[in-house]
């Protein structure tokens, strides 16, 4: 009779596919596009139903000064994945350099985005429009937010040599999760300052 | 000892004892309220069917589950397996099946019976429009031209609504606070009193009694006692009830007469307000013997006009302003001509929702 | 016949370095983790049921003389159904599921031990936050389970505390539990299945929290963010939900049955794994139709992302037909899984241990909350029944008669495995009939009220007088249910010390937990057997027998037709 032992088990396992933290980052993500499909699906049943959008007294919003920073964010995005390459080869130095990089544009987005809001004249108060304008951008600039603490803890490890070109799981959840955060700023930027 | 294995033990005959006295010598309409008007009748009969369907369904599966728990007892002294039979493709088919027909079946007569109870009829048809508006904690019916009936959970009687038996009615529900539901158990159905959203319903009572009724979604502190009634009555005693009733008449309202009236009405909403200050319109006042004209605004989405009539806007003694000459429309703006009128008391609405209705005072 | 190995005592195996206490706060081992998930769960469950006594305390006197305050009474109902949805049900299944499901697939532990143990551990904060609403001096939340706006939405009164705002922010904390769960069981089950255990050798237990898992991770995020924006319209002058400022009440019904929905899946679909499981343990057949479980079991998880308006048909503002269609097909799935369950026990060789009798409890209660299901599902009757207690009786037909009974079976079913002891089966019997007559006698006058026109969440009534014949007898069998978990839990207390030592495999049984020791060693298993069928265990309990025989010389009698 065959049995498997103990080291088997352990070792054994299924080493095909995704390794476990990458598709425990994929499921993370596939929940995180549900949180953001209920705030969309709010916004567009509420502008469905307003009479007008924006309401009276309020101008469509500007978009080119976002469409700046939403360039530097699609461009972070490729410096991050500039960076799980590099570590693909086992370039440490290049993995540090562009983590680094993809950092600086994040918080450069950051920024803008508190820009942004210092500019509008209308408040999470004011209705249905600053409601959900502010929750949707707010909420996303709290994942940036968390992408970036993300990101940094990522730049310690690779400081410290801790990645090499077998082991970097968190490189690769790392820039995983960062290109979700983008794709949902892409969708939000048409949705909110594009489409009439 | 005689094996226990082909007796029923004392557990299983209880409970079937239990289910076949309930189901079978119990009447399908136990406790379910009864139904007074046309609609409820229709739910009654579907509801009548659907549980002798679940009977069956119930005495079929049970009995299954207590005949194999009888039968395939194991004995005492029986070691050795049973065989390990893993499925039946055709068996499961089978019953893939039956159930597909059943749901088929249910929902065949489900949407039936929905359409004729949903179907909103045409409003010449209606014999009257009555207002429902939820209130912490309390109801309004408003017969239109403000003659309102109103009371609540801080009151010793609960209001009570009157409509006329055999004729066909329609409730319009709003609430300008939290939701709530009307219910009368005896019309067997309920709608949700939302606010932002009007809800009606056409109905018809066809018994005539004092029926209760009550909130029947959450409101808040005093929620359970939201109640009120429904007395229905004959169509003349209806109409001597409403004739009697004291509408609003513009009482508080301190605008001058003018023979140049505005009225408006908000995208998408079933009300008249006010052009400038947005608040729903109750009154408008015009000067005696004079032509007045109302410049009205439609803010699209739905089609309205403006009548003027005297009596209430399911019951009018005279029009004096109506289709087809108050013609509908479905946005902009229109001017409608009132021809001079005697001193008195009239009503203006809109002819396609007559419950948007107002009081039209000549002074 | 298998001897019953010696169970190793736990000083022998491994030194004690630290207390016990300390141990169990400070672990990451999925089994301390799911006995602390079942403790903690089963201590809601009772805080939920003292609730509900006094619930039903309330409404043994039309005019509800108790709490003489109807917002005491609001907080009680809210509290009950949140203690009971929030932190029993759908906890106590990641609790066994955290115990067994690494065991069934022949793990050595969860995918992701430290999330898994902060998934746990945030299920005592929420509690705490959810009930420190009794702190406030507005009391905790009462706008019931659901929290609906606009009456939630901070103007209105009857939910303008800070209870309802703590209520928020439990609940969110109960949703980041969830999610990290389900994507841990998820990742555990698809990368660390032993070898030879393919999905569809799986047991249906684990196949049901995988669906379960999925249904977690995809809908629960959904609630999350409907939360989110009552919260903001509560605290930060957000108007999502505010018709008077643009916003739309109904939106947060939809946003939150689209959880909520899935949501009875998650608390029912685990204990028709269980009943898959020990079904066939006591009728001595593998299960009739494996395949057609999990595409049952696949088929009502996806079902189940298409019917959330159900509960909103009286709304008048969801497409009617379309929901109600959808809502009767999932009576297809659950009517297979009836008829496979049947098929299993004919032509079985069965035995009526505790396990079995819950099971079977299980499988008659949640057959009536199937059938009363049906009727709310045509939406004609549901006109009528919406919010009235046939929905009461509805819910506690699925979640006490299904869940609860569920439950109850797994604790009888896996007790020897997590303790090493039975529980008492004289005691176990007493509870069954206990808990089976209270629950049907507390329950079942419910329907009647239901289509008489009782509404739900009401503290008081006066419209009927027969109301409270009815009412009455309903709450002398909630004080049954009540009465009745008190032998259950002398039972726990009594075997822990001294009930019968079970040994590894004691129900005879077919999945892997049931290969390794009772309790089993830290790292699991000192060694799996071959994997060749969904039941391996019950594969080489026949090949030793098979090899004994063999060493015992030829007999005439064998397993017949063991391999049919």
């Amino acid at each position: 009779m065959t049995t498997a032992t103990t080291e088997e088990i352990a070792t054994g396992g299924r080493p095909e596919g995704m390794s476990m933290p990458l598709l425990g980052m994929v499921l993370f993500i596939a929940s995180e596009v549900m949180f953001f499909g209920g705030l969309f699906a709010a916004y567009f049943n509420i502008r469905a139903q307003a009479p007008e959008w924006p309401p009276s007294g309020l101008e469509h919003l500007h978009a080119t000064i976002p469409g700046f920073f939403t360039v530097l964010l699609v461009l972070s995005s490729v410096t991050m994945q500039m960076a799980v390459f590099a570590i693909r080869r086992g370039n440490v130095r290049a993995l540090t350099r562009w983590t680094a990089v993809t950092i600086a544009l994040g918080v450069v987005f950051l920024c803008g985005q508190v820009y942004d809001y210092s500019t509008l004249d209308f408040t999470i108060r004011d209705g249905v429009y600053g409601s959900t304008f502010y929750t949707l951008t707010g909420f996303h600039g709290a994942h940036v937010f968390g992408g970036v603490m993300y990101l940094v803890v990522v730049l310690i490890r690779s400081m410290t040599g801790q990645f090499t070109a077998r082991h970097h799981a968190a490189v690769e959840g790392a820039s995983m999760y960062w290109h979700f955060v983008d794709v949902v700023w892409i969708a939000l930027f048409f949705t909110l300052y594009v489409l009439k | 000892m005689r094996p226990a294995g082909r007796r029923l033990p004392a557990s299983a005959r209880v409970i079937l004892g239990l289910a076949a006295t309930l189901l079978l010598t119990g009447c399908a309409r136990t406790g379910l309220a009864e139904p007074v008007t046309a609609e409820g009748k229709k739910v009654e009969s579907l509801y009548v069917v659907v549980y002798y369907i679940a009977v069956l369904i119930f005495l079929g599966v049970l009995g299954a589950i207590l005949y194999a728990v009888v039968r395939f007892r194991k004995q005492p002294d029986d070691e050795t397996l049973p065989p390990q039979t893993h499925g039946n493709t055709t068996a499961e088919v089978i019953w893939t099946a039956l159930p597909l027909i059943i749901v088929l079946v249910l929902f065949a007569m489900s949407y039936g019976t929905l359409r004729v109870i949903d179907e909103a009829k045409p409003v010449k048809d209606l014999a009257a429009v009555v207002n429902v508006r939820g209130i912490q904690w309390g109801w309004e019916f408003d017969y239109g031209n403000d003659k309102v009936v109103s009371g609540g959970a801080s009151d010793d009687e609960p209001p009570t609504l009157v409509l006329p038996v055999g004729e066909d009615v329609r409730l319009v529900m709003t609430s300008d606070n939290v939701i709530h539901a009307f219910h009368v158990p005896n019309f067997l159905f309920k709608r949700d009193i939302i606010p932002g959203r009007q809800n009606q319903f056409d109905i018809r009572v066809d018994i005539p009694g004092t029926y209760g009724g009550q909130c029947a979604e959450f409101c808040g502190t005093e929620h359970a006692k939201m109640t009120f009634r429904v007395r229905a009555v004959s169509r003349a005693e209806f109409d001597k009830f409403v004739e009697e009733l004291t509408g609003d008449n513009c009482q508080g309202d301190e605008s001058e007469p003018s023979a140049e009236l505005a009225l408006k009405s908000p995208n998408n909403q079933i009300k008249f307000v006010d052009v400038e200050s947005e608040e729903q319109e109750r009154c408008l006042k015009a000067p005696a013997d004079t032509p007045v004209k109302i410049a009205y605004e439609n803010g699209g989405g739905q089609p309205h006009n403006v009548a003027v009539v005297a009596g209430s806007p399911s019951n009018p003694k005279e029009t004096y302003l109506g289709l087809p000459d108050a013609k509908v429309i479905e946005s902009g703006r229109i001017t409608y001509d009132v021809p001079p009128l005697p001193a008195g008391i009239y009503t203006y609405f809109c002819q396609v929702h007559p419950n948007m209705s107002g009081t039209y005072l000549v002074q | 016949m298998t001897t019953t190995a010696a169970r190793p005592s736990a000083a022998a195996h491994t030194p004690q370095p630290r207390s016990k206490l300390m141990d169990y706060l400070t672990t990451t081992d999925h089994k301390k983790i799911g006995v602390m998930y079942l403790y903690f769960s089963f201590f809601a469950f009772l805080v939920g049921g003292v609730l509900a006594l006094l619930v039903r305390s309330q409404l043994a006197q039309a005019d509800g003389a108790v709490f003489t305050d109807p917002d005491t009474y609001n907080q009680l109902f809210t509290m009950h159904a949140t203690a009971m949805l929030f932190f029993f049900i759908i906890p106590i299944w990641a609790g066994f599921g955290n115990y067994i499901v690494p065991l069934q697939i022949g793990a050595l532990d969860m995918a992701f031990p430290r999330i898994n143990a902060l998934s746990f551990w945030l299920l005592p904060a929420a509690f705490i936050t959810v009930f420190a609403g009794y702190l406030t001096g507005g009391g905790p939340a009462e706008a019931g389970w659901t929290e609906y706006p606009t009456i939630t939405t901070g103007h209105y009164a009857g939910a303008n505390g800070h209870g309802t705002d703590l209520w928020i922010v439990g609940i969110l904390l109960v949703g980041i539990s969830s999610t990290l769960g389900a994507i841990n069981f998820l990742v555990t089950v698809f990368k660390m299945r032993a070898p030879g255990m393919t999905m569809f050798r799986m047991p249906l237990f684990t196949w049901n929290i995988v669906v379960t898992s999925m249904l977690t991770a995809l809908a629960l995020p959904v609630l999350t963010s409907a939360l989110i924006m009552l919260f903001i319209d509560r605290n930060y002058g957000g108007s999502f939900y505010d018709p008077a400022l643009g916003g739309n009440a109904v939106l947060y019904q939809n946003l939150f049955w689209f959880y909520s929905h899935p949501a009875v899946y998650i608390m029912i679909l685990p204990a028709f794994g269980l009943v898959s499981e020990v079904l066939p343990v006591f009728s001595r057949k593998p299960l009739f139709g494996y395949k057609a479980f999990v595409m049952a079991t696949a088929g009502i998880g996806a079902l189940g992302f298409s019917v959330w308006a159900h509960h909103m048909f009286t709304t008048g503002a969801v497409l009617l037909p379309f929901f109600m269609f959808m809502t009767a097909l999932i009576a297809v799935p659950t009517g297979v899984k009836f008829f496979n369950w049947i098929a299993t026990l004919f032509h079985g060789k069965l035995t009526f241990e505790t396990p079995m009798l819950w099971c079977l409890g299980f499988m008659s209660m949640f057959l009536i909350g199937g059938i009363n299901g049906m009727f709310a599902a045509q939406v004609p009757i549901d006109y009528h029944i919406h919010d009235s207690y046939w929905i009461v009786a509805h819910i506690h037909y699925v979640l006490f008669g299904g869940s609860v009974f569920g439950v109850y079976a797994a604790f009888y079913f896996w007790f020897p495995k997590i303790t090493g002891r039975f529980l008492d089966e004289k005691i176990g019997k007493i509870q069954f009939w206990m808990t089976f007559v209270g629950f049907n006698v507390a329950f079942f006058p419910m329907h009647i009220l239901g289509v008489a026109g009782m509404p739900r969440r009401i503290a008081s009534y006066t419209a009927d007088p027969q109301w409270e014949l009815l009412n009455q007898i309903s709450t002398v069998g909630a004080f049954f249910i009540g009465v009745s978990t008190l032998p259950f839990i002398y039972n726990v207390i009594l075997s822990m010390r001294s009930g019968k030592p079970a040994s590894a495999d004691p129900w005879k049984a077919n999945s892997l937990e049931w290969a390794t020791s009772s309790p089993p060693p830290v790292h699991n298993f000192d060694s799996l057997p071959p994997i060749r069928s969904e039941r391996p265990v019950f594969d080489a309990r026949i090949e030793r027998e098979a090899q004994a025989r063999l060493a015992a010389g030829p007999s005439p009698s064998g397993p017949a037709g063991a391999h049919a």
